[in-house]
């Protein structure tokens, strides 16, 4: 087995807020190798996109590891974590808030070349007019601001830029939810069409389960701060383990009238708890169809139970 | 024999710009039996929002206006009634929930003051017996605990009983027809899930009428009975939603579908696209407004643009119309 792109080793992440502590990432372990896509899927709330800016280093965590190919990132030099920055990209739900109003796409996509010292005045130009191309863009957007763009054009700059600095890895948070859905088949196109010719490795967060099915090889389902089920793409829809998955499951929409119509009513009940107080035992037993009296004191720990196949459940 | 109970006919909505007035509706044409649901799908700029808010007039203090057309609920023209019947009919026989309850839920005043208030101006009753018939309609919508959520104020409760609020307020006054625009799009899939199901099953239990609008055809499959396809301000198709989702006939709605039937697919594999923009309102092309994102477009389609046919439960404005299943096979 080759050695893991991005690997977050028993990460935990707490938020102090005046209603009290938020759990939001809580001892969470996974890895994503070179060219693999691991999809991250739960209800908002569930710590998803904690877990990419703690990737990202955008906050450090309070304990465990994040190492990117191999090097601590909490103990590595500026020059290091200028580097890992460069090679671990993200792509947000919402490109026209994440893109500066004021200033062209042009300097939207020259600034990460800037930053990082790429090449000079031509050889930028050069590249922004590649990157142009990539995602399906015309030249002359280069000269427009984010506000004269659609929301696909937005996110297809919003993917330019990621790629800019040729990262090795993307995290994509959300990246197609807020578009209309004939966008969203173009946008999802196009990075999988990247995907395979730049050899990317991804962290496909979301919400919708269908697209995850699609595009990730892996998948890790998160419920108030931990991972409850991880398993590769196929061994997860044809033998889902974690009740909190199977329900997930039963509530994506099915486009069959028929199908939807014989739908058995959803397996279980409530809402998401609060995560400043979760419930003690398996955080789910509140919510669980399957709960008995061990699932109220004592907490499961994810275990393997098939090749790949994790699940933190005392009654998988 | 279904009765009618709200019907759209030929109905033209235009907002003043900068560079003059913008057609936004070019011509919408629905009817709602009573206790039918109809879905109105349509990604943004569609017109299905301002469809929803030209019904009740909204777009009128929002700088739009009625150009043409008819809208008749219960047999009454909409279009000409005086402002006191039309706040009488708002929260009253019409209902309406947005996608975004947050926005809508007053932030300083309790959830139960707020659907009491509801209650008041639509019906003679005691404050006390208002409170009374909130807690009642929470309870209806499925909010646990309904007499103390009751004094909450909308930011303690959680995304979904804030929606729950929402449409206990609308039911306030046992409305004939309930207007949801986008009801599920902020919520996650399990709270989508819950909202649809309590829908169904309050649309069944009061014997109300339920206008969804979506930019989602999967999400409403298991609740709709009929779907009208809105494509840059037009009804491009409408009919039964088994024989939407079996027999597009328009090839934008087949796009739609293709779009949200991922599960059809290889995974990993190239998705059917619908190439291309939603053309802006302002620089429509000539003939079929879909034209230059179809396939099946030829001359025709880019010259003239294709008429509704009348009447009939199934219609399209297409030319070149998807063929129908041939009887025991599959669709083309």
């Amino acid at each position: 087995m080759t050695a893991p792109l991005l690997e977050i080793r028993r990460a935990v992440r707490h938020f102090d807020t005046p209603a009290g502590r938020v759990r939001a990432v809580d001892d969470v372990s996974l890895s994503i190798q070179p060219g693999e896509t691991l999809g991250l899927v739960g209800e908002s709330g569930c710590g998803k996109s904690t877990l990419a800016r703690l990737a990202m280093k955008l906050v450090p965590p309070q304990s465990g590891a994040i190492l990117f190919e191999g090097d601590d990132v909490a103990t590595a030099n500026r020059a290091t974590l200028a580097r890992y920055r460069a090679r671990m990209q993200m792509v947000f739900q919402d490109p026209l808030s994440a893109l500066n109003p004021r200033e062209s796409i042009f300097r939207i996509l020259e600034q990460p070349l800037l930053v990082h010292r790429r090449g000079d005045r031509a050889a930028r130009q050069a590249r922004i007019a590649q990157l142009l191309q990539q995602v399906g863009l015309r030249p002359e957007v280069a000269l427009r601001y984010p506000h004269e763009l659609s929301g696909g054009q937005r996110q297809r700059v919003g993917i330019a830029r990621a790629l800019a600095l040729e990262p090795r890895l993307l995290l994509c948070d959300e990246a197609v939810s807020a578009l209309d859905v004939s966008v969203r088949a173009q946008v999802l196109n196009l990075l999988l069409r990247l995907r395979a010719e730049l050899g990317l490795a991804a962290l496909f967060i979301s919400h919708d389960l269908a697209v995850v099915r699609h595009v990730a090889d892996r998948v890790a389902v998160m419920y108030l701060g931990q991972v409850v089920e991880e398993a590769p793409r196929d061994a997860l829809w044809q033998q889902p383990r974690h009740p909190y998955t199977r329900a997930l499951m039963a509530a994506t929409p099915v486009a069959d009238p028929a199908e939807a119509r014989a739908r058995p009513p959803l397996p279980l009940q409530g809402e998401l708890p609060d995560p400043i107080d979760p419930p003690a035992g398996c955080r789910f037993h509140p919510r669980c169809p399957m709960a008995e009296p061990r699932c109220r004191v004592e907490a499961p720990v994810l275990r393997a139970i098939a090749a790949g196949h994790a699940v933190a459940c005392h009654r998988p | 024999m279904t009765m009618t109970l709200l019907e759209v006919s030929s109905l033209r909505t235009s907002f003043a710009t900068r560079s003059g007035r913008l057609g936004i509706l070019r011509d919408v044409s629905f009817a709602i039996a009573r206790g039918e649901t109809v879905a109105l799908v349509g990604e943004s700029g569609s017109g299905k929002s301002v469809t929803a808010a030209s019904i009740l007039r909204l777009v009128e203090a929002a700088g739009g206006r009625i150009d043409a057309g008819r809208v008749s609920f219960e047999g009454e023209d909409l279009l000409s009634l005086s402002p006191a019947r039309l706040r009488a009919l708002r929260g009253g026989r019409i209902g309406m929930i947005f996608q975004e309850p947050l926005s809508a839920l007053n932030p300083v005043q309790r959830i139960g003051d707020q659907i009491a208030e509801a209650v008041r101006l639509h019906r003679p009753l005691s404050r006390r017996a208002a409170w009374g018939r909130a807690v009642e309609l929470l309870s209806l919508v499925q909010i646990p605990a309904p007499g103390l959520r009751a004094r909450d104020y909308p930011h303690q409760l959680s995304g979904g009983q804030r929606q729950r609020a929402m449409i206990a307020m609308a039911l306030a006054c046992d409305p004939a027809l309930l207007i949801a625009d986008e009801p599920t799009t902020a919520l996650d899939v399990i709270t989508q899930a819950q909202i649809l199901s309590l829908l169904a099953e309050l649309r069944d239990r009061l014997g109300m009428a339920l206008l969804l609008i979506t930019h989602d055809l999967g999400v409403v499959a298991g609740v709709a009975d009929r779907i009208v396809v809105l494509y840059a301000g037009q009804v491009v198709e409408q009919g039964p939603v088994a024989e939407i989702f079996a027999a597009p006939a328009h090839p934008y709605t087949r796009g739609l579908l293709d779009a949200v039937r991922l599960d059809t697919l290889t995974p990993g594999t190239a998705l059917p696209e619908i190439p291309g923009l939603v053309p802006p309102l302002d620089a429509l092309p000539a003939g079929c407004a879909f034209a230059p994102r179809c396939g099946r477009a030829d001359a025709r389609c880019r010259s003239a643009a294709p008429p509704m046919p009348p009447g009939g439960a199934r219609q399209a404005a297409c030319f070149h119309p998807l063929p129908a299943p041939l009887p025991g096979g599959h669709a083309a």
